[in-house]
């Protein structure tokens, strides 16, 4: 009787996505850990899964996690930040003119394909290896998302709003504030966490080429110093954080906006 | 009576392809204070191209609109439009927001509080109380455009342009919310352009019923209807101004050439929502 309860309850519980999520990886985590006891990889190379962990408490402890992490969030923020603004001013002047939407258009179907890591070669000799190079990648990367999502969505919004809105005499730059901007809101949204996305591998990248000559850096640079040191554990602990960061942004961050707004609205794409 | 609207030797075209495409000619219309009229039409007669050029989104090509002596050149909350689309509400505001929202653009001076309770008072109005709180997605087509309604009454416009509202329902619900319709006409005592593509329904509703001929739009006539309110289709005079305006729209043109077979009798009936 009660073996069948108990089994009645973990179907139950499996059901549950997260359940079934946060099994998976305990699996995993202990199939990592199997795997480096049994002795026939080189520790050094393959540290074992509660070794890794430990790193990673001790370097939080230090408070060495938490400075890289600031460190990169900073530069992601400005990255993302002036690529928002360049995206806002393409997409006011692609709205002037057709010509100009034409261009914007060209421009963004050359350079959108174009990798951010890409221009790095190109961004050292025009800025040198500093913070601004990896802010410039940052931007490249995230810009043309942005203007993309921004342009489909101010004109995915139904004429018949737009038309609303003006019965009511607003227009231009109110008119786009109340009607615009929300009513595109769903692709602002979409492009927002793409451009995270990229902005985020693009940062990681870039500061693993700069490792060697920067003196200071991010999660990036913490995993390079970390692998010229032979420190694999703390290398794995870095890529944990990233991985981290980057779930806490979407699941938490992205997915909650997404329900509160967009879902809330009934507005989902596709 | 007082004039609401003139509009005089009003002429549109369109540019398509390199020539100049003629949807409206020669429209010239007085509409009193507080008239309730329907236009109806065959499809792409100019219907909604007349709506739009006395709500301000399209300038006539010749002619003027003119509401109470001014004349019109851009939109503006004298003539609020309700759209034909269920697509009109914001979906990201409620259906409250949607009525407060038009309260509080068109006077920046009215709070967000006194504009969220005017709007409360037009939802009432629009019989859609307890459904305050719902978004555009949540709520049926009859209800959007209820919600259209009382957004549109809520910024006291001097004329509601409505174009085929309750196109887009059904029956039941159209019967519903053209009663409610005419009960908000008589309330506030707005002047109502109602375009239509039902006969019937032009007839219920309709002080005046303005008849248009196809491309290019003209009125070919104006009927002043004899049937007091509320009106209905059994009333002796409806069938006889049914037929007038089934004539009138040229339904019959092609059939009376040749005698009507018996497998043919309900095809005039089918061929009405075919052509209008
Ligand atoms: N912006 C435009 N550019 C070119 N032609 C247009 C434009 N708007 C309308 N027309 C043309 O004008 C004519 C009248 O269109 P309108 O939409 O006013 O018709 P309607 O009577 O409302 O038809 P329906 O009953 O189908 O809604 C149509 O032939 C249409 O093709
Ligand atoms: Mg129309």
């Amino acid at each position: 009787m009660k073996d069948i309860d108990i089994a009645k309850r973990f179907t139950v519980l499996f059901s549950n996505r997260t359940v079934r999520q946060v099994l998976f990886m305990t699996v995993l985590a202990a199939v990592w850990e199997s795997v480096a006891m049994t002795g026939y990889v080189p520790p050094l190379l393959f540290p074992r899964f509660s070794h890794v962990i430990q790193t990673l408490i001790k370097e939080t402890l230090t408070g060495e996690v938490l400075g890289r992490t600031w460190f990169s969030l900073n530069l992601v923020a400005t990255g993302l930040g002036l690529a928002t603004i360049s995206a806002v001013l393409a997409t006011a002047f692609a709205m002037c003119s057709p010509l100009a939407s034409e261009c914007i258009e060209t421009l963004m179907s050359i350079l959108h394909p174009l990798p951010g890591i890409a221009i790095l070669p190109i961004v050292i000799l025009w800025l040198g290896t500093g913070t601004g190079a990896i802010s410039a990648v940052i931007w490249f990367a995230a810009v043309w998302p942005l203007v993309a999502n921004l342009h489909t969505g101010l004109r995915s919004v139904p004429i018949t709003q737009i038309e609303a809105g003006r019965n009511l005499g607003l227009r231009g730059i109110r008119l786009v504030r109340t009607v615009l901007i929300p009513g595109a809101f769903p692709h602002i949204l979409s492009g927002l966490r793409v451009a995270w996305a990229r902005a985020w591998q693009a940062l990681v990248a870039s500061e693993m080429v700069f490792g060697a000559c920067g003196g200071d850096g991010g999660l990036g640079w913490f995993i390079y110093k970390r692998r010229f040191f032979m420190e694999v554990p703390g290398v794995f602990a870095g890529m944990i954080v990233i991985v981290l960061i980057g779930l806490i942004v979407e699941r938490i961050g992205f997915a909650q906006i997404e329900i509160r707004t967009v879902r809330r609205w009934g507005m989902t794409l596709e | 009576m007082e004039l609401a609207l003139t509009i005089s030797k009003l002429t549109k075209g369109f540019w398509v392809q390199g020539r100049n495409f003629i949807a409206l000619q020669d429209i010239d219309l007085s509409v009193n204070k507080g008239e309730f009229i329907t236009i109806i039409g065959p499809s792409g007669c100019g219907k909604s191209t007349l709506l739009r050029c006395i709500a301000g989104f399209e300038r006539p090509t010749t002619g003027f609109v003119q509401v109470e002596g001014q004349e019109v050149n851009r939109p503006g909350i004298d003539r609020m439009m309700v759209f034909q689309g269920l697509d009109q509400l914001f979906p990201w505001l409620t259906a409250l927001e949607n009525v407060a929202f038009a309260l509080r653009v068109t006077d920046t001076t009215r709070g967000m509080a006194l504009s969220r309770t005017l709007a409360g008072d037009y939802i009432n109005l629009v019989g859609l109380s307890g459904y305050e709180g719902f978004y555009a997605h949540q709520l049926s087509g009859g209800m959007k455009q209820r919600v259209a309604i009382a957004r549109a009454l809520s910024v006291q416009p001097k004329i509601l342009l409505m174009d085929e509202p309750f196109g887009s329902l059904d029956a039941f619900t159209r019967k519903a919310l053209q009663e409610e319709l005419a009960s908000i006409w008589q309330k506030t005592g707005v002047t109502v352009l109602f375009v239509t593509h039902n006969i019937d329904e032009a007839i219920v509703q309709g002080d005046k019923i303005i008849a248009m001929s196809p491309q290019p739009g003209r009125i070919l006539s104006v009927i002043d209807n004899p049937i007091p309110r509320p009106r209905s289709s059994e009333s002796p005079k409806f069938a006889e101004i049914w037929e007038t305006l089934h004539h009138l729209l040229g339904i019959h043109k092609n059939l009376s050439k040749e005698p009507l077979r018996s497998s043919q009798r309900t095809a005039p009936l089918e061929e009405v929502e075919a052509i209008i």
